[in-house]
C-alpha cells in the first residue's frame, strides 16, 4: 500500500499504527478498503452507504460509512453506519477466494427531524477476486429498528462491493 | 416530442387579454376564450426544450474536444482521456438516477463527466442529463497496479418529467473515490453526492452513486 496524500496518509497511518501492520496483502491484516453497501428491506426503503474498511487483525475487520438513514417510517436522512465482522475462507477456486462473513451492523442517523437507529446481524457470502483486490458480498441483514414503535425488518438483502489496499 | 399532447402552459394568460375576458368573470373555465394564435407565437418556448437542446449541444462539443486529445492510448491506464460507462445512484428520498456516463480527462487531473441520457425518478419518472466537473487527486492508494484516486467537485442534473411539462433541476456536490483496476482499463467509482433539488420542488437529498467506466 503506497500513500501519497498527506491527509489520507495521516488517517491511514493512524489506522495502520493501531493495526501494527502495514503493506498488507488485500484482505489480510492491515488492509484498508473502500466500497459501497446497498441494503434492500421489505418494510424499510433501500439504503446505501459509502464505506471505509479496516482489517486490524485476521479475521476481524471494521467498517464505517456515510449514507442514507431510511427506516420504516423515515426517509430523507443521513446516517453513519458502523460494521464489525469476521470471515473464514470456504473455498479457493483458481485465483478466487470465497469467504463466509458474519458480524453486526448498526446505523445511527437523523431523518425527518428525528434520530433514527438500527441494529442487527449480517451474514454474507463474499467473492474475492485474485487479479484485483476487489470483493463482492451478498448476504442477509435483518435489523431491529428501535423507537416508539419497534420494527423488525427480517427479510432483507445486502450487497457490498469493496476494493482492498 | 416533449409535450405528448399536453397544451403548453402560459403564465398570466388572463392578464394578457383583459378586453376579451370582460364580463366573463363568473363563466366556467371551459367557456373562456382560447388564446389567439399571435399570443402563442410570442410565448417563449418551454424551458425544458432549451435545457435539453443545450445539453445535447454541450455533450457533442465535449465529445469532439476529447476526441482531439485522445488519438493515442496512454500506456498508464489512469492517464487515458476518455471513459465510457454507466453511473447509477440512489438517494435518501428513494429516488433513482442513472445512465450512460462519458468522462473526459480534460487537463492533468480535471475530469468532466456527462451523464446522458439519464433516467431520474425525482418524485415521478423523469429523464434528462447531467454534467459534473471533478478534480482528481492521487493516486492516494496503490496495491500493485490497482490505484485509488479521490475526486471532488460539483454538477448539475437537468431534465423533464415524463410528459415534458415540468423541468427537473438538481445541483449536487460530489465527493468520491475512483479505483483503476490492474487487469483491465476499467475504473470503479464510489460517490457521495449531497443534492439540492431546485425543481419541481425544493428539497435536500443525498445520493450514493456507483459507476463503472472503460477508459480509452
Amino acid at each position: 500500500m503506497v500513500l501519497t496524500s498527506p491527509a489520507l496518509a495521516a488517517l491511514l497511518f493512524a489506522a495502520s499504527s493501531f493495526c501494527g501492520t502495514a503493506h498488507a496483502a488485500p484482505g489480510q491484516a492491515g488492509a484498508v478498503g473502500v466500497g459501497v453497501t446497498h441494503r434492500l428491506g421489505t418494510v424499510t426503503p433501500a439504503r446505501s452507504h459509502v464505506m471505509g474498511w479496516l482489517r486490524p487483525a485476521d479475521p476481524v475487520f471494521f467498517g464505517v460509512g456515510v449514507g442514507h438513514a431510511s427506516t420504516r417510517d423515515a426517509r430523507s436522512g443521513v446516517s453513519l453506519r458502523l460494521s464489525a465482522a469476521i470471515d473464514i475462507t470456504l473455498a479457493e477456486p483458481g485465483d478466487f477466494e470465497i469467504l463466509l462473513e458474519g458480524g453486526g451492523v448498526s446505523t445511527l442517523g437523523a431523518a425527518d427531524g428525528r434520530l433514527v437507529s438500527t441494529l442487527g446481524p449480517s451474514v454474507r457470502l463474499v467473492f474475492l477476486s485474485g487479479g484485483d483486490p476487489l470483493s463482492l458480498g451478498v448476504g442477509w441483514a435483518p435489523e431491529l429498528q428501535p423507537g416508539s414503535d419497534p420494527t423488525l425488518d427480517a427479510s432483507a438483502a445486502e450487497l457490498s462491493l469493496r476494493v482492498w489496499f | 416530442m416533449f409535450d405528448c399532447g399536453h397544451p403548453p402552459r402560459i403564465a398570466g394568460l388572463g392578464s394578457l387579454e383583459p378586453s376579451s375576458l370582460a364580463g366573463t368573470a363568473t363563466a366556467p373555465a371551459s367557456r373562456l376564450p382560447q388564446p389567439s394564435p399571435p399570443l402563442l407565437l410570442v410565448a417563449p418556448p418551454p424551458m425544458h426544450h432549451l435545457l435539453a437542446l443545450s445539453l445535447i449541444v454541450g455533450t457533442i462539443g465535449l465529445i469532439g474536444t476529447a476526441g482531439l486529445g485522445s488519438a493515442a492510448h496512454a500506456a498508464d491506464l489512469t492517464r487515458r482521456k476518455t471513459g465510457v460507462g454507466v453511473h447509477v445512484a440512489t438517494t435518501a428520498r428513494q429516488d433513482a438516477q442513472g445512465g450512460l456516463a462519458l468522462t473526459f480527462r480534460t487537463k492533468e487531473q480535471l475530469l468532466v463527466r456527462a451523464t446522458l441520457p439519464m433516467a431520474m425518478a425525482v418524485d415521478r419518472p423523469a429523464w434528462g442529463g447531467g454534467v459534473d466537473v471533478l478534480w482528481r487527486t492521487g493516486p492516494e492508494l496503490k496495491e500493485g497496479a490497482t490505484q485509488l484516486f479521490l475526486r471532488y467537485g460539483g454538477g448539475l442534473l437537468l431534465g423533464t418529467d415524463q410528459y415534458g411539462i415540468e423541468t427537473v433541476a438538481v445541483t449536487q456536490g460530489v465527493a468520491g473515490a475512483e479505483v483503476h483496476l490492474a487487469g483491465v482499463p476499467a475504473a470503479v467509482d464510489f460517490e457521495l453526492k449531497p443534492q439540492l433539488v431546485v425543481s419541481p420542488e425544493r428539497a435536500l437529498d443525498l445520493a450514493v452513486g456507483v459507476g463503472v467506466s472503460w477508459w480509452f
